[in-house]
């Protein structure tokens, strides 16, 4: 199959913003306070960065990522790590789902078992991996038209109602160490942006994934800065550090006049679609790297199997959600960034010494 | 055919998966718009509650609402809350509440005792206005009426809202706002205190003043009245502010900038009196450390209106308005100072000083801060006030008569 460049830009920004919109202003807040919304805004570069290492690595590879392991850190080597990101896009689809279910439980629906929202975004994952990438991307490109610019609104409505921008002070009045801290957990969630090391090679030159990348971050990073901000001058930073999801929290806060109120449930129906792209892509990806890494002829017979797991992983994966935030704080982070940006980055380093490949024609992921 | 059919059947009960564990009928609820807690003498805390129920238009003639005040008590409000179940047949709707009541005693003995279901209960919103109940409870001002209106908890939320822009007295208080400044170092909230007023002639003769059907009529023996604002210090109520300090108050830390009238002496005589409209104002606050050490200096600027005057002398003109906007500057700084003095005396940072050196100045918050409680009183300031008569409405001469 093959992808155009705003459908690898969607399923890029669909990898990474639902999440990230729930829970990195909230992470930053706890290093930067005040000044998350810098911290969010200066996580550009290391973004930056990211893009021109991802680029890099994907012109001098002649085949997409897992089998790009294989050429590089050699056969054996590859192979292993190959297993590890399967096992490492089923976590990441299973804490996704995880998430989802603390937040519904927690704020929308209290009274709903959670078997019941497993599995139903289980069931719509599981159909969408079923019918191929190619639907998902389709499906991703009217998330994204959709989810985006009413993520903008959303904030900016709260903001506009309850604007204090005296709370923003003292501006950059915060240690290199905390800010630092936070500008790291600002970006090493644009390292989920890693699956385009395999999205890439289906697009028609894959030389523009460059491009697909650049819109991604330079959508994602503004509403994160102003997501953050947000929640500092509307709920104020204190406060907002003792919420779940404070996200949500300012949220809350939105309305138009005194006849358009209420408006989070609009929320939450606009990110459930978000978390269905968030969930299914790397799930997407668990069973493409199985296929690649096993030699196997499809990876769409995967889904079923690995429906189970991720189900149950997701239950087990912690008892309550005090355990899901120990989770997203201290666990998450660090494994993002061993595998999604160290990883790459000793590849990059590799493929630094190495030549450009010649021209290949990479293998079809969609072998229907 | 069989996966059309099974996707077919997955689609049909995909939408109705989702809600019917959590499922309201609005037929089976009582939407509440008005909660309040207070502490008893043997330490459970009574949730009451204003509960409305529609009526639909055909059991009556026109579409009206009944309400219902309920009240229940446990060591806990969630608990005092759900203790509703025992007495009621409809389920509560909580998340349509636009005023929370605190109760005196709770407020002056620990707002640890509810301030977590404040802020944890997902179906209190933080937009809702907060309010004390002074000289009184909860229960007792939701079981009263406003007299246009049977749905007390947004008529008190009306009431806050244009009180604020037609008089300027009292600033609304938001659960948001109050959560903020009780965990925020170096400021401290204050909330508008509702109050019964008795009425002592209810109705001038011949004057049809309400609905006797309803009750719902002015011809009670008490009304609800804002009636100054609750000073909070820590956990606790440390007391109050009166309409002056309320209004002193309101010049430094309203959000909304306009509104409002006070009245000012005539310049040349006592007796008579001018009402100035507020038209806009703006203030800035800022610290300035001289040798004296901390001083806060306050400027506001007002722009105000010639709106009345109870003498028929010519006062708006260029001579004496001057000496107008001299008079409204003293007033304003009055009731500045009048509010300074009972923030201090009472040693609640209410407007905010800490907050404001910590912004403009953190290298000295991180020295002050932690004496700060100590240090507030003490802080001595300067007040700046410009004011400026931009407009006489329809008239720009007094009346005159023949």
């Amino acid at each position: 199959m093959k992808m155009t460049n705003f459908q690898l830009f969607c399923l890029l920004l669909l990898l990474i913003a639902p999440v990230a919109y729930l829970e990195t202003p909230h992470l930053i807040m706890h290093t930067a306070f005040n000044n998350s919304w810098l911290a969010a805004l200066v996580a550009i570069i290391p973004g930056l960065l990211l893009v021109y290492m991802y680029c890099h690595i994907i012109n001098k590879s002649s085949q997409p990522f897992p089998l790009l392991l294989n050429e590089h850190l050699g056969i054996a080597l590859g192979k292993i790590l190959g297993v590890a990101y399967i096992f490492l896009f089923i976590l990441v689809t299973s804490y996704t789902l995880r998430l989802f279910i603390e937040f519904m439980k927690m704020n929308v629906l209290p009274a709903t078992p959670i078997s019941v929202f497993i599995g139903v975004l289980l069931f719509i994952g599981f159909a969408a991996i079923k019918t191929g990438l190619e639907n998902i991307a389709r499906v991703s490109e009217i998330l994204v038209l959709i989810g985006v610019p009413f993520s903008y609104i959303i904030v900016i409505i709260a903001i506009a109602n309850n604007f204090h921008i005296d709370r923003l002070l003292p501006v950059g009045y915060i240690n290199y160490k905390s800010f630092g801290m936070g500008v790291l957990l600002g970006s090493y969630v644009l390292g989920k942006m890693m699956p385009v090391l395999s999205l890439a090679f289906l697009l028609d030159n894959k030389k523009e994934a460059r491009n697909a990348m650049n819109k991604a971050l330079f959508v994602h990073i503004p509403l994160t800065v102003i997501t953050a901000l947000g929640l500092v001058v509307t709920l104020g930073t204190i406060p907002s550090l003792s919420f779940t999801f404070p996200t949500f929290n300012m949220v809350r806060l939105a309305r138009v006049g005194i006849f358009v109120q209420n408006l989070d449930i609009i929320f939450i129906s606009i990110w459930i679609m978000g978390i269905f792209a968030a969930v299914t892509i790397p799930w997407f990806m668990a069973c493409f790297v199985t296929q690649k890494v096993f030699n196997l002829r499809d990876y769409r017979f995967l889904a079923a199997p690995s429906t189970l797991i991720i189900g149950i992983f997701s239950i087990t994966i912690s008892r309550n959600n005090l355990e899901t935030l120990i989770w997203s704080m201290y666990i998450i982070p660090p494994l993002y960034s061993i595998f999604f940006i160290g990883i790459p980055f000793i590849i990059f380093i590799i493929t630094l010494f190495k030549p450009y490949p010649e021209k290949t024609v990479p293998e079809p992921i969609d072998q229907s | 055919m069989l996966k059309k059919f099974l996707l077919f059947i997955g689609i049909l009960f995909l939408p109705v998966l989702s809600g019917c564990w959590d499922l309201k009928e609005i037929t089976a609820s009582s939407i509440s718009t008005g909660v309040g807690i207070e502490l008893e003498d043997d330490d459970r805390i009574t949730f009451s509650a204003q509960l409305i129920r529609p009526l639909p238009p055909g059991e009556i003639g026109s579409s009206k609402v009944e309400s219902v005040v309920t009240s229940a008590s446990d060591y806990g409000v969630a608990i005092a809350a759900r203790r509703f179940s025992l007495s009621l047949s409809k389920i509560p709707e909580w998340a349509h509440v636009k005023t929370f009541i605190l109760g005196e005693k709770l407020c002056g003995k620990d707002l640890s005792l509810a301030i977590d279901f404040m802020t944890r209960n997902r179906n209190i919103r933080p937009d809702i206005n907060l309010m004390v109940a002074s000289h009184t409870t909860p229960e007792e001002l939701l079981s009263s009426q406003l007299s246009q209106t049977y749905d007390l908890g947004s008529g008190l939320n009306d009431l806050l809202t244009l009180s604020e822009k037609q008089l300027g007295i009292y600033v609304p208080t938001t659960m948001g706002e109050f959560t903020y400044k009780l965990t925020t170092p170096g400021i401290e909230p204050v909330v508008p205190q509702l109050t019964l007023q008795a009425i002592d002639n209810p109705s001038p003769p011949g004057e049809k003043n309400g609905d006797k059907k309803t009750g719902n009529t002015d011809n009670k023996k008490s009304k609800i009245i804002l009636n100054g604002m609750a000073v909070f210090k820590g956990k606790r109520m440390a007391g109050s502010l009166n309409e002056i300090e309320s209004r002193g108050y309101r010049w430094l830390n309203s959000s909304n900038k306009g509104g409002g009238l006070f009245q000012v002496a005539n310049p040349s005589n006592n007796n008579e009196h001018i009402g100035l409209e507020i038209i806009h104002f703006s203030s800035k606050t800022r610290p300035q450390f001289d040798d004296d050490g901390l001083k806060m200096i306050i400027d506001v600027n007002a722009e105000l209106g010639f709106y009345e005057q109870d003498s028929s002398n010519q006062l708006y003109s260029l001579e004496i308005k001057k000496d107008i906007e001299k008079a409204a500057g003293m007033e304003i700084k009055k009731q500045i100072t009048a509010c300074i003095n009972k923030s201090q005396n009472l040693k609640s940072d209410i407007l905010g000083w800490g907050q404001t050196l910590q912004q403009s100045r953190p290298n000295e918050w991180k020295q002050l801060s932690s004496a700060w409680p100590e240090q507030f009183p003490l802080v001595e300031s300067e007040i700046n006030v410009k004011t400026n008569l931009k407009r006489s409405m329809l008239i720009d001469k007094s009346f005159q008569f023949k």
